[in-house]
């Protein structure tokens, strides 16, 4: 059985984040309106290891979100909300990357965003793709350029 | 626990393994081979699950540190500019590997006489060809004959994998500039053959091909090989070659699935291990008579690594060329600054390889090298404008033999068996570096005359070819094995991996190293009677 590792709080604060890193336009939806943050739950825990980045991460978001300002990351506007996001991923590059990977992770395996993407945007197989076969004729140009490597006595 | 004694005992089960054991099980001659990973059936490959694409960034990553499989070693590679990477399993890097089928070109063979620098091969593009012969045959290449950058070539197995929207613009861009290019020999079938399914399109060769229709070992040469009789053990890690007070070695301690230490003793020891994996496992293989490392009196194992630097300049096209369909590493390729040309300011040459794109979280993760699509208001526009709309031309360099570059034991770093890990130190020559600058150059004039709207350039840090390592050659204080695979110092272990290469021309490696392989099976075979005299 998979534990909740977010507090409601956290969980209030994760899914602003993750609209502020994919927010929605352009007909897709943003990542906090596909379930990511289940998706995030998920897997940490499976990871100790991912666990405590994502704790740190958060911390770290929560901290300077009160040095910006002092409401709530969800209260503030999306400007601010990016500014913070900025200053966390110039000052914890690292940490912030591995939130990234996992959002945009969680965000393209999604099947009602894969579903948006078209119809090619499905797991490759069983079905492959049609691939047409393209321009063979023009090899008969290069042969008639004449043969390009060397010969050797 | 000591095991029976066999006749040939080969170590690692990868492309040249595969092809090896196979060769000498058709001469009914008893071969045993240990693998230290294990098979994958492959329907149970990633690519028909909803998260696929992850797999890229975890079990089927090419990098064995980041992998981290409970088969891999770690690497240490914090001296090298290049990042060795494998995948270890029954088929090896072939389960991971592009499939781009190159062969070498006849001037490869003599770098030194025709260029002054590195070192000729004790055997030539003629010697080899037969072989090259054999093994498309039993690999089913695709392809088209007729290449001016090649001497003539027989019939491929089945014809040219699609080009694709994506090859009929680059063709489009070759052909304003008059430049060479052809459809690529690919070890990836397009019409059903030998049992296995044509390639369908899927562009998931780098994580496994669900449908065999990608040649890996393990859907090739492995399935015949076992019907002859060959037996694999798999999961289990050797540890040491061993030898004898008359300088034979006479077989292998190992680990097996249950980590209990084994001892196989064998008449003949082949290794097959990659430029990584032989020179470790005969640097761990220290006694009285090789104190610095088996069949290392010339003091060259390890030494003169060579990868191929690869730069990628990738190109973004308005209309959508739907570059996530297809072989990603196969589609055409360009020879035309393969040869020296004196005129330039680096010697020998490049290939053009052609790659396509791939599917939504490869491209917004920059796993084409482009980097990771920014977070934010503009992500999805961005994506939009790549996902689909893509192509790389991979520029693939000759890397000359360098003694600095080398692997050697690392004297910390250990396996899980506490097996001293390999220690690979490269640094990129100034060759290499004109040669990549050069390339560049090329590679975006080709782009802007295919049409490309916008175009990235990125150094690829992977370094999928493993060459140099325990060379070939006629001179015992200059090379490691003579030109049959068998190591100057000790006359029944043979070398049968990239290991072996004296030079590494500027394409893919493994239709050559397949190539020796059954060269090398050859020699063994028609010597068998008196190869220990």
């Amino acid at each position: 059985m998979k534990k909740e590792l977010f507090t409601k709080g956290e969980k209030v604060l994760v899914n602003e984040v993750l609209n502020c890193l994919i927010p929605s336009g352009n007909g897709m939806p943003g990542a906090a309106e596909v379930g990511i943050v289940e998706y995030l739950n998920d897997i940490l825990n499976h990871s100790i290891e991912l666990k405590r980045t994502f704790a740190y991460i958060i911390k770290k978001i929560q901290i300077e979100s009160k040095i910006i300002n002092p409401e709530d990351f969800k209260n503030i506007s999306n400007i601010k909300k990016e500014i913070i996001l900025k200053n966390i991923e110039k000052k914890f590059p690292e940490s912030f990357n591995i939130l990234i990977l996992h959002t945009y992770n969680g965000y393209y395996i999604n099947s009602t965003v894969t579903n948006l993407l078209g119809i090619y945007a499905r797991p490759p197989q069983p079905l492959g793709y049609d691939l047409e076969q393209g321009d063979l004729w023009s090899t008969k140009n290069v042969i008639s350029r004449g043969k390009i490597y060397r010969e050797i006595k | 626990m000591e095991n029976e004694e066999v006749d040939v005992l080969v170590v690692g089960a990868g492309a040249s393994a595969a092809a090896f054991a196979w060769s000498l099980s058709e001469k009914n001659i008893e071969v045993l081979c240990i693998e230290q990973g294990t098979e994958i059936n492959p329907r149970e490959y990633p690519a028909s699950k909803q998260d696929w694409e992850i797999s890229r960034q975890k079990d089927f990553h090419p990098d064995p540190n980041v992998r981290k499989h409970k088969y891999d070693y770690p690497i240490n590679n914090k001296e090298s500019d290049i990042i060795p990477t494998m995948y270890n399993g029954i088929g090896g890097s072939t389960i991971i590997w592009s499939a781009h089928f190159p062969r070498l070109h006849p001037s490869d063979f003599k770098v030194k006489t025709l260029d002054k620098i590195a070192d000729d091969w004790p055997i030539n593009y003629e010697y080899l060809e037969p072989y090259y012969n054999i093994n498309d045959k039993m690999i089913g290449v695709s392809g088209m004959i007729g290449d001016p950058a090649y001497p003539p070539k027989v019939q491929r197995q089945t014809k040219p994998l699609p080009l694709g929207k994506l090859g009929s613009k680059l063709v489009s861009g070759f052909e304003k500039l008059g430049w060479h290019w052809w459809p690529s020999d690919s070890a990836i079938i397009t019409e059903p053959y030998d049992g296995r399914e044509e390639c369908n399109s899927a562009g998931t060769c780098d994580i496994g091909c669900y449908r065999r229709a990608k040649a890996s070992a393990d859907v090739t040469y492995w399935p015949k090989a076992l019907m002859n009789g060959v037996i694999i053990k798999d999961k289990c890690t050797v540890r040491e070659i061993t030898i004898k007070k008359n300088g034979l070695v006479d077989g292998v301690i190992y680990y097996d699935s249950e980590g209990k230490i084994q001892i196989q003793k064998a008449k003949i020891v082949i290794l097959a291990c990659n430029g990584v994996g032989t020179p470790r496992l005969l640097l761990n293989s220290i006694s009285s008579l090789f104190p610095n490392g088996l069949a290392n009196n010339s003091g060259l194992v390890g030494k003169n690594l060579m990868f191929h630097p690869i730069s990628v300049v990738t190109g973004v096209f308005d209309s959508a060329i739907e570059s996530f369909k297809g072989p990603p590493g196969c589609s055409i390729f360009s020879h035309e600054f393969y040869e020296t040309d004196h005129n330039r300011n680096y010697l020998r040459g490049f290939m053009f390889q052609i790659g396509r794109g791939s599917g939504p979280l490869t491209t917004a993760t920059g796993g084409l090298g482009l980097g990771k699509i920014p977070w934010g208001k503009n992500h999805h526009n961005i994506f939009k404008e790549l996902y689909g709309n893509t192509m790389n031309i991979g520029i693939i360099c000759e890397d000359l033999p360098e003694v600095n570059n080398n692997v050697s034991l690392d004297p910390v770093l250990t396996d899980k068996y506490g097996i001293p890990a390999p220690k690979v130190k490269y640094k990129l020559s100034n060759n290499s570096k004109k040669m990549i600058d050069f390339g560049n150059k090329c590679a975006k004039k080709l782009m802007n005359a295919s049409g490309a709207k916008k175009l990235f350039v990125a150094r690829h840090m992977n370094g999928y070819h493993l060459l140099g390592t325990a060379r070939m050659g006629y001179d015992p204080e200059q090379s490691v094995v003579d030109k049959h695979g068998r190591c100057h110092d000790v006359k029944n272990l043979f070398i049968i991996d990239g290991s072996i290469f004296v030079t590494s021309g500027a394409v893919n490696p493994t239709s050559t190293i397949q190539a020796l392989s059954l060269s090398i099976a050859d020699y063994i075979k028609i010597n068998a009677k008196n190869i220990l005299d």
